[in-house]
């Protein structure tokens, strides 16, 4: 068992492991420059790979389980044998500050030194578990594969279009909540599709509505809420020849390039319309329009009504038009933008996340606090003060010795 | 010519004073060069960004500007000390060409876009000039340790690669969680996220090989400048890659809308 053990955790195994992962992740690469993304995925869960990450994970939980006793025993305090100054390994520092070992105490203190006196010695001590917090960062990188599975297998996305103005209910699938769009506000650099701005101010179940982006999503149902498109949406309806209303439909006309033809029909008519959709129109000299910025300010739509085959009429309307069709009358009541939402629900993925922060923080300590000693004892009128760190040091004035 | 351009050239130009001054181990002459690289890249970057409006982190020009300005100020304080010619100097030199390449690629001034937008993206930002930082020194930690050798050189480079692997790991939870928030996915498999594990993970390798296995000297060196490469690489090659291939192409004129 303890040789199993040994063999799982051991260190050659891990610097094999690494080695690999980075060789798999070079090759995967090199596909990445050759094929579609989706191929790279594709060979990205391939089960060499994961085998891989399995191994990893036992690797790394089995050498936390070999280490973790050998780095307490390294964090345990330790006493300096008394006599000699400065004690082995340390070096002596200059302390003009302090004139007696209470100010040192106090300073230390301050420094969030843990002290002791050992006779007249004053020791001091602070990172004494730098090891164990290492260990501990290797433990946590194990808990990321089950997590990264549990992602994978329990992540639940959903898509959906919302006019502005319009109230979507719970839909199965999708966030159980009632979304509502109540304002959607896109800003371009000149007339191209560079948003410098696009937010949309979001009602979850009536509650006052919150402003959205691309990348800050609304927390709805445990899942994110977040912008991933936007276009226009031109609201048509038809009546009949004796007059009476048949339909109201929108068209989703998309962002770009505009003046992208849509299709559309309608109930209890013959007709397919094509339809081509300006946010910001003017017209050519050949009465064509044409698109001049991609802000929603003169809108035209350009239908092509067509029967089977054959093409019945071709107009231009401008919202409160409308046109013939064949006894039929199709008008343009309106122009309004929509906006494509997404919601993810990944708890797994965020709490992948947290045990990373977690293991940066423990990184971060084992880094930036690394265990080091004092000893300060009286000598004729002053103070002498010896310092050990162990981790080496030479960014700083601490530390290593200056190369002649 | 933008003023930022000037700045731009300039600290490039003193940047390589630097670096010679350094590696010829002119301590003094190295002390006041880097200092001045070091001030102009860092008004360069500021200008940029009061004249962009934003945090100089979109377009590979200014990024590598800003960059470059903290590798810069890193190299320019550890060069205070005595004996740390060698070591800045490459720094410098790291700087230096980060500079030019940053000044090959268009320099227009932009508004971020929309996925540009966010004080996540800035803080991950921060962490990629921190880890360029730390990493041009364990280059010169590298270097020292190859020209003169010794303890203090290797104990130079063991902290370089140590604060960079913490910035390195920073930087890609910080860019997980932007993910997150802006795709919907913490990791995809990008090119860039490839470029970055590999790094980290030979970062790892050769952190674990000196801990425990013994590296030492010519070879430490040898394989710390190895992850040093691949670090600084896993970011400035993405531009160069297809262009379909990653999301991560910071500057607008090469982006591809897809
Ligand atoms: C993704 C995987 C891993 C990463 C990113 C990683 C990272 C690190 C880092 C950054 C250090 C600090 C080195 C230093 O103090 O200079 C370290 C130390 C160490 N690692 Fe790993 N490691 C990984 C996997 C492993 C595995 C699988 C083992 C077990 C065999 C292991 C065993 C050790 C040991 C024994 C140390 C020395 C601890 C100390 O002296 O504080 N590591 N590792």
């Amino acid at each position: 068992m303890r040789r199993v053990l040994g063999i799982l955790g051991s260190r050659r195994f891990a610097d094999l492991l690494l080695l690999s992962m980075a060789g798999w992740y070079a090759l995967l690469l090199a596909w990445s420059q050759t094929s579609p993304l989706a191929i790279v995925q594709r060979i990205g869960t391939m089960w060499a790979f994961r085998g891989l990450y399995a191994a990893l994970a036992v690797n790394l939980f089995a050498c936390f389980l070999i280490e973790l006793p050998r780095a307490l025993r390294r964090s345990a305090p330790r006493t300096v044998p008394p006599g000699e100054f400065p004690p082995p390994g340390h070096e002596e520092v200059a302390t003009p500050d302090w004139d007696g070992l209470d100010t040192a105490e106090v300073s230390l203190r301050r420094r969030a030194y843990r002290t002791r006196r050992e006779g007249v010695r004053l020791v001091a001590e602070r990172g004494r578990f730098a090891p164990v917090l290492g260990m501990l960062f290797h433990l946590i990188l194990p808990l990321l594969l089950p997590a990264a599975v549990l992602s994978l297998a329990n992540r639940q996305t959903f898509s959906m279009d919302v006019g502005e103005g319009e109230v979507v209910e719970p839909l199965p699938g999708g966030p159980r909540a009632r979304i509502g769009v109540e304002r959607i506000d896109p800003r371009y650099l000149g007339g191209e599709i560079y948003f410098t701005q696009l937010t949309a101010a979001v009602s979850v179940d009536g509650a006052p509505a919150r402003e959205i982006r691309i990348n800050d999503p609304v927390t709805v149902d445990g899942g994110d809420l977040r912008i991933v498109s936007m276009g226009f949406m031109p609201g048509l309806a038809i009546s009949d020849p004796d007059g009476a209303l048949l339909d109201r439909a929108f068209v989703k006309a998309g962002l770009f390039p505009p003046g992208t033809e849509a299709e559309l029909t309608f109930a209890g008519s013959p007709h397919r319309l094509l339809t081509s959709f300006y946010p910001d129109a003017e017209r050519g000299p050949d009465g064509e329009p044409r698109n001049a910025t991609l802000n929603l300010r003169r809108p035209l739509l350009k239908v092509r009504a067509v029967r089977g085959k054959l093409p019945i009429s071709t107009a231009v309307l401008s919202p409160g038009e409308s046109m013939e069709l064949e006894g039929f009358h199709l008008g343009l009541e309106e122009a309004r933008l929509w906006v494509k939402l997404e919601w993810v629900r990944d708890p797994s993925a965020h709490l992948a996340l947290w045990l990373c922060a977690a293991a940066l923080m423990l990184l971060g300590a084992k880094v930036f606090w690394p265990r080091t000693t004092w000893i300060v004892e009286e000598s004729d009128g002053g103070v002498r003060a010896a310092r050990r760190v162990e981790a080496p040091a030479a960014l700083s004035d601490e530390g290593g010795a200056d190369v002649p | 010519m933008f003023p930022e351009t000037a700045l731009a050239i300039a600290a490039l130009f003193a940047a390589l004073a630097a670096a010679v001054a350094g590696l010829t181990q002119r301590e003094r002459p190295s002390r006041y060069l880097l200092g001045t690289a070091a001030l102009v890249a860092t008004l360069g970057a500021i200008a940029r960004g009061l004249f962009a409006g934003h945090l100089p982190k979109f377009g590979t020009f200014e990024e590598s500007l800003a960059c470059s300005a903290v590798i810069l100020l890193h190299a320019a304080w550890v060069a205070r000390l005595r004996g740390r010619a060698v070591p800045a100097g490459v720094a410098a030199l790291v700087a230096a060409l980060l500079l030019a390449h940053g000044l090959v690629f268009p320099r227009e001034r932009l508004p971020l876009t929309i996925s540009e937008q966010s004080g996540w993206l800035d803080l991950h930002v921060f962490a990629a000039w921190l880890t360029s930082a730390a990493f041009a020194l364990a280059a010169g930690g590298s270097a020292w340790i190859l020209a003169r050798g010794g303890e203090t050189a290797e104990a130079f480079l063991t902290r370089s690669l140590q604060v960079g692997f913490l910035f390195h790991s920073a930087l890609m939870v910080l860019g997980a969680w932007y993910g997150l928030r802006l795709f919907g996915r913490a990791f995809s498999l990008d090119p860039v996220e490839l470029l970055a594990v590999i790094a980290w993970l030979t970062e790892a390798s050769v952190l674990h090989l000196r801990a425990y296995r013994g590296l030492r000297g010519a070879r430490y060196a040898a394989l710390g400048l190895t992850a040093v490469i691949l670090l600084l690489l896993s970011f400035r090659l993405v531009v160069h890659l297809r262009p379909t291939s990653t999301y991560h192409v910071i500057d607008m004129a090469l982006r591809i809308h897809s």
